[in-house]
């Protein structure tokens, strides 16, 4: 191509730059400080749905430094609020409930009321998790209120959520519950819908049925790869074998989800899954798999336990090896 | 009532009145627009594009990795891109090199140019190196061809050390079988006859005992004489003058390569510290084409192919966690 030509194309290009229709810019441009700091807790927000706990948590605690430097409210009480879901995530209960105090005390003084309904279903899920049921289930009534027009979906369906959670733990009224939660949700509510299965399946009475739920769930989970979602399908399936002794499945079930929460770093989790596991060899009379089990219970409950690797590769039965 | 109709008939372009704020935005865009268009012709790639040039084909005996984004360097200067690569039918590549005018002066018919290639970990560059000709010797005029040697690279060396590795590896092969050429059972006689030989030491075994020390020297010859016709490493390494001649052979080749490892690290060198030099005009130009960017997006019709950017969510979902 010669130099001339180029030329040529090059006036072309900027005559048509010049006369081509442009808006102008819509948004002001907003102080770098505050970007900063929300594009720290977006990316957050997106590795905790990625369900990388650490990663949410440490950028959640620079959100949260960024929002102070510019008291932000909003932003402090936000990251307040990632911290306590994150921290629960973990099964960590006491750090959460740290957080979410935290975050209630920057609601109160800094008028920021619109976050209230997540510390509501934060508290209440911390609530369920220590077992305290009736302190769940009055934090949750407001939220439950079907008269109340100002409460939006997402919160309804969280709210209902838990207090099914509650009902099955207290085996009271579980069905009406988990009808009640199934109406509300909607075809593009797709973790609803595996929760859903989930609830449905504990509700079966036969197997088969039970069965087609928690492959439902499984389905759903796994469409959206919601880790936590398939560890604790898996995990309540397994209860469920052991429950009709069928060891076998059960072990296998429990492995893979020992396998997610171990990648997750989840302690408690990867401990509930232990226990169970302990069930099994206890009545498949596996005494030398039962004490390492024990063993590894024991190193889990340790402080500053980091071997993962180590746990999943004592439970690699699946695929196959 | 009809002024009206006028109005309806007249297109909304000529009833359209600029506002200050707008023709502010608009002198801002055009000066954008110029400082982009002078960044553009001032940048030294634009200006080289620019350029007029003369053809120069350059000719390898062999295929070697050289494509448009070979660098062609006179005399440390970059003079100029590769237009075509093209492989005869002997499998000889002709590359057509566009060479700058301004240097066209540098290139006299003794000039010499080197094919270099760089395959360190990440880094795979291939440069071609013309030197500055004599100022006495005429010049290489446009259309004139010029070989081009290949330097010695990783590869090369590898390739040439490769066989040398194999001579060691057969050497070692053969001194296996010169040991398992020793006959275990001839071994194990020679001890037992010299046992015989210091236990029962008396005058009429002397004769016995010269038999069995004719016998030990016999198999020493037999050991000798393979030695000497240069069977197993031990052989080889007195007598085989191919093993000394690839044992040189490898040492300079590895002389070489430091040598050329030598340039080449200081090669890089030089380009790291430039970097930074680099860095600092690249800053200001991809902010300008941060703006940019954002600016088309908003012009016709590319606008209406982009959706609205994504609200940033600083809320993790209402979903209960933990469960």
């Amino acid at each position: 191509m010669t130099s001339g030509l180029l030329r040529a194309i090059f006036a072309l290009s900027l005559s048509a730059l010049l006369f081509a229709c442009a808006s102008s810019e819509q948004r002001q441009p907003r102080p770098e400080l505050i970007e900063q700091a929300d594009k720290t807790i977006s990316s957050g927000v997106f590795s905790y749905n990625q369900a990388d706990y650490v990663r949410a948590e440490e950028l959640f605690t620079k959100a949260l430094y960024l929002y102070r430097g510019i008291d932000n409210p909003e932003g402090i009480a936000s990251s307040c609020i990632n911290l306590a879901r994150t921290t629960l995530s973990r099964g960590d209960t006491e750090a959460a409930r740290q957080w979410i105090d935290s975050a209630k005390r920057v609601i109160e003084t800094g008028g920021t009321d619109r976050l209230n309904n997540h510390v509501i279903i934060v508290s209440s899920s911390i609530a369920i998790e220590t077992g305290e049921y009736d302190a769940a289930k009055s934090l949750l009534a407001p939220l439950l209120d079907e008269a109340d027009k100002t409460i939006d979906l997402p919160t309804r369906l969280a709210a209902l959520q838990n207090r099914t959670r509650i009902a099955f733990a207290e085996n009271s009224e579980a069905a009406m519950w988990t009808e009640r939660y199934a109406k509300l949700i909607t075809l593009d509510e797709t973790l609803h819908q595996a929760r859903l299965a989930r609830f449905r399946a504990a509700l079966a009475s036969d197997d088969a049925g039970s069965d087609a739920q928690f492959s439902t769930a499984l389905a759903i989970y796994r469409s959206q790869a919601h880790r936590p979602g398939i560890a604790a399908t898996l995990s309540e399936w397994a209860q469920r074998d052991i429950g009709h002794q069928r060891y076998d499945s059960a072990k296998n079930k429990l492995g893979r989800a020992l396998f997610i929460r171990a990648q997750l770093m989840d302690r408690v989790n990867c401990r509930e899954i232990l226990v169970e596991l302990q069930r099994v060899y206890s009545d498949t009379n596996s005494a030398d798999r039962l004490a390492a089990t024990r063993n590894w219970i024991e190193q889990l409950d340790a402080a500053g336990f980091d071997q993962w690797q180590q746990l999943t590769e004592a439970y690699s039965g699946y695929p196959g090896s | 009532m009809n002024e009206k109709r006028l109005q309806a008939r007249t297109h909304y372009i000529h009833r359209l009145k600029y506002s200050t704020q707008e023709k502010i935005a608009g002198a801002f865009v055009l000066v954008a627009i110029g400082v982009l268009a002078w960044l553009l012709f001032s940048s030294g790639k634009s200006i080289i594009m620019f350029e007029d040039r003369i053809t120069i084909y350059g000719q390898l005996q062999t295929l070697q990795p050289i494509n448009k984004d070979t660098d062609i360097i006179v005399g440390g200067l970059s003079a100029g891109t590769i237009d075509a690569v093209d492989i005869t039918e002997e499998n000889k590549v002709i590359v057509t090199m566009r060479i700058l005018k301004r240097y066209a002066r540098l290139l006299r018919t003794d000039s010499t140019a080197v094919l270099n290639t760089f395959n360190l970990a990440v880094i795979d560059k291939s440069i071609i190196e013309i030197t500055v000709g004599s100022p006495d010797k005429p010049l290489l005029q446009d259309g004139s061809t010029i070989q081009i040697a290949e330097s010695i690279n990783i590869k090369n060396l590898l390739n040439r050390v490769t066989p040398a590795i194999d001579t060691l590896v057969g050497s070692i092969t053969r001194i296996n079988d010169i040991l398992s050429a020793i006959d275990a059972e001839k071994v194990g006689d020679t001890i037992v006859r010299v046992n015989e030989l210091t236990a029962a030491v008396n005058a009429e075994q002397v004769k016995a005992m010269i038999d069995n020390l004719y016998t030990i020297s016999s198999d020493m010859r037999d050991i000798s004489e393979r030695i000497s016709s240069g069977k197993g490493v031990a052989g080889s390494m007195l007598y085989d003058s191919e093993l000394e001649a690839n044992v040189r052979h490898i040492a300079a080749n590895m002389d070489r390569a430091s040598v050329s490892m030598d340039r080449l690290l200081s090669k890089l060198n030089r380009e790291l510290r430039n970097l930074p030099q680099i860095m600092e005009k690249i800053e200001p130009l991809i902010k300008e084409a941060d703006e940019t960017i954002k600016a088309t997006k908003r012009i016709w019709p590319i606008s209406s192919a982009i959706g609205e950017e994504k609200k940033r969510e600083t809320l993790t979902p209402q979903v209960p966690a933990n469960d």
